[in-house]
């Protein structure tokens, strides 16, 4: 993807921002099959994803683009299929092809999720009796 | 990141900072033994629904589970303890696993009744899930769940550990 646009969105939670950025991005592309940003090791099923230890995620519409992303490369036919999660510091960059009306829904979603309180505050145990 | 190398679930439990579920659980030498007993309901719930899809809940499974993927157990650990039905801590096992809320239907009265009835979609085309329970002490686990909108949409999605100091 050279030339790709970068989207930065700050995070708190930590590498778990990539698990939340990949559900939002999910609920676009529902079919969607992912590949270890380091590894390269692809994943059918969103389960099988090792998150909480990874730092980069491509996350691709489906399986048949995926197989061309692998075959191809970075081909006009695949534009704006895959989006490329990255965490780095208190920071999630999304890269995608170029901005469009699905990718601007998925980067609010994904925006929309990290923004979840859930994942930042900290409780604190009361003291044990 | 290193990986937690955990043996037995205490130890997955301790290393994930949960320690508290077993040592104010009264008494607390019988937590272990309680919170089996609750794995092996909830294993034994999943395989009566799921059949040949149902998750291995065995406790070698979960640590070993633990010790690949900790932040997906950790928020299941904190669940463990307090949730009264298997049926809910099912369903929360099948929210990590990545099913879908599709529904939520609640129906409370105070000092009367309070109900609950979820359904999970799948997004790879199996059978929609339906968990229910009447229990009030259930409602903890919706502390977890993650919320996002979606072109301005709602939606419950993911299943989040508490961040807990202590």
């Amino acid at each position: 993807m050279i030339g790709g646009i970068d989207i930065r969105l700050p995070s708190k939670a930590g590498l778990e921002s990539i698990e939340v950025a990949t559900r939002a991005v999910r609920q676009s592309w529902p079919r969607a099959v992912f590949e270890h940003g380091d590894s390269g090791e692809r994943y059918a099923y969103f389960w099988q994803v090792p998150f909480g230890e990874l730092r980069e995620l491509f996350v691709y519409r489906d399986n048949e683009v995926a197989n061309v992303w692998d075959a191809r490369g970075a081909v006009p036919e695949v534009s704006n299929t895959m989006i490329h999660i990255i965490y780095d510091d208190d920071l999630i960059t999304l890269v995608i092809d170029q901005r469009d009306a699905q990718m601007d829904t998925i980067v609010e979603a994904v925006r929309s999720a990290l923004n979840d309180s859930i994942l930042y505050i900290c409780a604190e145990l009361a003291e044990a009796a | 990141m290193t990986r937690p190398k955990t043996t037995t679930l205490e130890e997955a439990i301790r290393h994930a900072g949960e320690g508290w579920l077993i040592d104010w659980f009264a008494p607390p030498e019988q937590a272990m033994s309680n919170l089996r007993q609750r794995l092996e309901d909830v294993a034994r719930l999943a395989r009566e629904r799921l059949g040949a899809n149902a998750p291995n809940m065995s406790e070698a499974a979960l640590v070993d589970l633990y010790n690949h993927h900790p932040q997906k157990v950790k928020g299941f650990f904190q669940v463990l303890g307090g949730t009264r039905t298997p049926e809910i801590l099912l369903m929360v096992w099948r929210i990590i696993q990545g099913m879908e809320i599709k529904n939520i239907q609640m129906d409370y009265h105070r000092q009367d009744h309070f109900a609950i009835r979820v359904t999970l979609e799948s997004p790879y085309g199996e059978e929609d899930e339906l968990y229910q329970s009447s229990a009030i002490q259930d409602f903890t686990v919706f502390r977890h769940i993650g919320t996002m909108e979606v072109s301005g949409k709602p939606v419950f999605d993911g299943f989040y550990p508490l961040k807990v100091k202590g």
